[in-house]
């Protein structure tokens, strides 16, 4: 009977074939270069199965969206586990849309600007009993962001983002077609990477704005008047909540891979076009639908190109690369100047074109727009040139990897 | 090899103890003894000409036909958060339940779809139900207003008249929290549970801050150690 449990049974098959794959990986992958890209790509495609784990578990025969009402999501691992203590998903540094992640973890920039605009002053989020208050509900999302950019920085980046892995597949069919990855500007790429903030910003300011009455009392934008049957749906605030969410390329391509598993009824996407921002069916606009066909376009040519103007990766660094959090982050990039002999192999394999480990002269080189990826320190020929820092420890140095034979001075 | 495989495998075994951990009292709580179904039982009510079936499976504590009524007491299925009564009749016709569900997040309520076969009537009661909500109808998706279709008795009894023979029925009961217009209250709680969430994630902050600090300060220092070490050679 207890083994008949989709959801437990689903788990433990999941924990053990995660750690079964790990352990294999180590063991038998032989390919020094492509060890820790494989064990990478493996835990990528682990962690989009965990995120949207509640789409494989059901049941699927209830219409996805009812107003207001329960869908999929509510049935998911994160919510048998979570309970109503998490509802609205836990805040990650990862671009794990708000529905098809069912709510078990939730893109920490959706829940900023909407726990500014539309639910200000809305007990949203974490269960009937939760404080209505909107900087108490921020604050716990910019708590859990910081908490965890100490712990793993940009990791989350690397290694656990479902958009990073599709950009990553992006690469990866380059690569099948024969291609070379195209490189931006040294200047270019900076410009790109201090994008991201100034996309923070405007959001964010956006949010408030809209949010304005709600804040102040002052309706700055006509239609942002809470209100509504629902009491939080009025006017603009049904299409234009939430502004970077229409432009996220992340939220049609879940729409599109739910509709192609089946989980999501293909009529909210194929709708005809109509409102603000063209929005057609549920959860597509025609801008972020026009900006995924752009940035998968791009991503063909460059490596990760959605990653160096990320907002939330922009947070993730906030949090991890700058002071005072540089200085207790517990997951570094670490270079020994001894060791390095300028090769430039580090900066050429890099997936975001970061040239701190090669250029700067040792010590803590995680910057900004490093994703804490390994792959330098993966392919550094240089034993123990670069290594990544856990708390103190290293998990991870580059070695000799060409096998060079030694010699005797 | 430079990865330390050691640290790696620890945390391989750590997480997937920590995993078994938190799993037990879930596996353990759900060997308590009742009665199981599966789609193959069939509750059938002769003197209505109706059946019912469930698609799923799940247990409970008691069925029972009175008066042309299946009662199931303590129905659990998986995706039920604790097990609540049903009372389920079908008059010409055979009902398949399809789902069984309830939900405590930001709303609260329970959600029962079926499918229909024969042009007859449903009745349906749940219990206990957190007072003060709304029901939601939908035929094939498609929303059916009040007297239009079903109807809702004043003891919860929500009798379905008009579904299409071969139609999926979706009751759906929601109840708003005070802020959606509905019910819900938390101000006569204590400040511990009204702000438990963030006090919760104030302590996990305050931890890995507190842990990052003190293992930045003994790595810096194991660092000088070593460095005076080195340059005494």
């Amino acid at each position: 009977m207890t083994w008949e449990n989709p959801v437990v049974l689903t788990m433990l098959v999941y924990v053990a074939v995660v750690a079964v794959g790990i352990f294999l990986i180590l063991k038998l992958s032989k390919n020094k270069t492509r060890k820790i890209s494989t064990l990478r790509l493996f835990i990528q495609v682990a962690a989009v199965v965990a995120v949207f784990m509640g789409l494989v578990i059901g049941p699927f025969d209830q219409p996805l969206w009812m107003p207001l009402g329960p869908a999929p999501r509510d049935n998911l691992v994160g919510g048998q586990f979570f309970g109503s203590q998490f509802p609205d998903g836990l805040s990650v540094p990862i671009l794990a849309c708000y529905y098809p992640s069912g709510r078990t973890v939730t893109c920490a920039i959706w829940q900023l600007q909407a726990y500014i605009f539309p639910f200000w002053n809305y007990s949203r989020g974490y269960s009937v009993l939760y404080s209505t208050s909107g900087l108490e509900k921020i604050a716990i999302v910019v708590g859990s962001l910081v908490a965890m950019s100490i712990v793993l920085g940009r990791f989350f980046c690397g290694w656990l983002c479902p958009f990073g892995l599709y950009m990553d597949v992006m690469t990866r069919i380059r690569k099948a077609l024969g291609k070379r990855h195209l490189s931006f500007s040294e200047k270019t790429n900076t410009a790109l990477g201090q994008l991201r903030y100034i996309i923070i910003a405007v959001f964010l300011i956006l949010s408030v704005i809209f949010a304005s009455y709600a804040i102040a009392g002052i309706q700055l934008i006509p239609g942002t008047r809470p209100g509504g049957p629902q009491g939080t749906e009025a006017g603009l605030v049904g299409t234009l909540n939430e502004p970077f969410c229409l432009v996220c390329p992340v939220r049609p391509l879940c729409v599109l891979i739910e509709c192609g598993l089946g989980f999501m009824k293909w009529s909210y996407v194929s709708q005809i076009a109509y409102g603000p921002l063209y929005i057609s069916g549920f959860y597509v606009t025609s801008l972020n639908l026009a900006i995924l066909i752009v940035v998968t376009v791009l991503a063909l040519a460059y490596r990760r190109v959605w990653c160096r103007i990320c907002p939330l990766g922009g947070l993730t660094a906030l949090f991890s690369t700058f002071t005072p959090f540089k200085q207790v982050a517990l997951t570094k990039l670490q270079k020994n100047e001894s060791n390095c002999t300028k090769c430039g192999v580090c900066k050429r394999v890099c997936p975001t074109q970061v040239t701190a480990m090669y250029e700067q002269k040792g010590g803590d080189v995680t910057v900004s727009g490093c994703m804490l990826c390994f792959r330098c320190v993966e392919m550094c020929p240089e034993k123990e040139a670069l290594r990544i820092e856990f708390a103190g420890k290293s998990v991870f140095k580059s070695r000799n990897w060409l096998d060079t034979p030694k010699t005797n001075d | 090899m430079p990865i330390n495989k050691k640290t790696v495998f620890i945390n391989v075994a750590s997480i997937a103890a920590f995993a078994l951990i938190i799993l037990f009292p879930i596996l353990v709580a759900q060997a308590e003894s009742s009665t199981a179904f599966d789609p193959t039982y069939n509750f059938a009510i002769p003197a209505l000409n109706g059946e019912v079936n469930f698609a799923l499976n799940g247990t409970y504590a008691q069925a029972s036909l009175e008066n042309g009524i299946w009662s199931f007491v303590n129905l659990q299925t998986s995706n039920l958060l604790r097990p609540l009564n049903l009372s389920i009749s079908a008059i010409d016709c055979n009902v398949t339940v399809t789902s069984c569900r309830t939900f405590n997040i930001t709303i609260v309520g329970a959600f029962l779809s079926f499918l229909v076969e024969g042009q007859g009537n449903q009745t349906f009661r749940l219990s206990p139900l957190q007072r003060g909500g709304d029901w939601t109808v939908t035929f094939n998706g498609s929303f059916i207003g009040e007297n239009e279709g079903w109807t809702l008795s004043p003891n919860g009894t929500i009798a379905v008249t008009k579904a299409p023979s071969g139609s999926n029925v979706t009751l759906a009961y929601f109840v708003f929290p005070d802020a959606l217009g509905g019910n819900g209250n938390n101000s006569n709680l204590p400040f511990y549970q009204r702000h438990s969430v963030i006090i919760a994630t104030g302590v996990a902050v305050t931890i890995t801050v507190a842990a990052a600090v003190a293992v930045t300060f003994v790595s810096k220092r194991n660092q000088r150690n070593r460095a005076v070490r080195e340059s005494l050679r």
